[in-house]
């Protein structure tokens, strides 16, 4: 049987990531929303950027859990019939999960600069209705962005420095 | 000939562990392990992948220099240290439900529009 996702499936992945104990960090576009002090912060993003420690356990984990709540699998390659997990944690696959409303959730086992245990070491816990959830360092996802250099990544961060310009502290040390 | 530097005490005490507790685990010698970290002897892959799983990371997330180095994102210092405030005021355990609102909210404004 199917669990329920509700209104919030990132929500409902994460409670039930917590009580199977499997080791995340939210990264990426997601992580760095985290960081923003009203709505009008928060940049769009198609998808929500799950890191998983790359080991056969923590990944397995992760897939049983998705998988009951109804998720389609995939990778850049298409929709996953069948899961070769000591290949994809081998070759750091990424990994796709989508609702059937069209909601992706993307598990990394590898980001640019970072491995699972730096990122991990020092992530903020904050809660979303009451559900822990583990978000990366803001420095650390923008570094990452930046090692990983792609067109769309150094656009966004000239809009996040944009932002930051705006911050009190900045306006009166550039006046 | 230069020897790869480990970063096992860091990782360690990352997880609560120290050297000694590392070393106790492994059958090792500590002083050992702090050579490792200082690039002063050799390490094995064999070697490493045992660190590795009693410390629950990749062999790759021991070896010094494995991870981006911790410099500014930014140039400007005010960038930084703005960066640094903000990094700084999310603190454990704040509400954080509307983020997901908004970010729910992005979400169906663009898959409507594909």
């Amino acid at each position: 049987m199917s669990r329920r996702l509700g209104r919030d499936p990132y929500r409902a992945v994460i409670q039930q990531f917590n009580r199977k104990g499997v080791r995340y960090v939210v990264v990426g576009m997601a992580g760095i929303n985290y960081y923003a002090r009203n709505p009008a912060e928060t940049f769009a993003t198609l998808d929500y950027d799950l890191f998983l420690e790359p080991s056969l356990r923590n990944v397995e984990r992760a897939i049983l859990v998705l998988q009951a709540f109804g998720f389609t699998l995939g990778t850049s390659a298409g929709v996953l019939h069948s899961v070769d997990l000591r290949r994809m944690v081998r070759h750091r696959t990424t990994l796709t999960a989508t609702t059937p409303d069209g909601l992706m959730i993307e598990l990394l086992l590898e980001v640019s600069g970072y491995p699972f245990s730096e990122l991990s070491r020092d992530a903020a816990t904050v809660t979303i209705w009451g559900v822990p959830v583990k978000v990366g360092r803001l420095s650390k996802l923008l570094r990452s962005k930046q090692l990983a250099g792609r067109p769309k990544d150094r656009q966004f961060l000239r809009r996040y420095q944009a932002l930051l310009r705006e911050e009190p502290s900045v306006t009166r040390g550039t006046r | 000939m230069r020897l790869v530097r480990t970063r096992i005490r860091q990782v360690a005490r990352s997880r609560g562990l120290t050297a000694a507790d590392v070393a106790r685990r492994l059958g090792l010698y500590r002083s050992n392990l702090s050579a490792m970290d200082a690039g002063r002897r050799s390490v094995s892959l064999r070697l490493l992948g045992r660190v590795a799983r009693l410390l629950g990371c990749s062999p790759a997330d021991l070896l010094e220099g494995s991870w981006a180095p911790q410099r500014p994102v930014f140039r400007h210092p005010a960038l930084t240290h703005a960066l640094e405030t903000r990094d700084q005021r999310l603190i454990d355990g704040r509400e954080c439900g509307w983020v997901h609102t908004a970010l729910l909210a992005w979400q169906r404004h663009y898959g409507d529009r594909s």
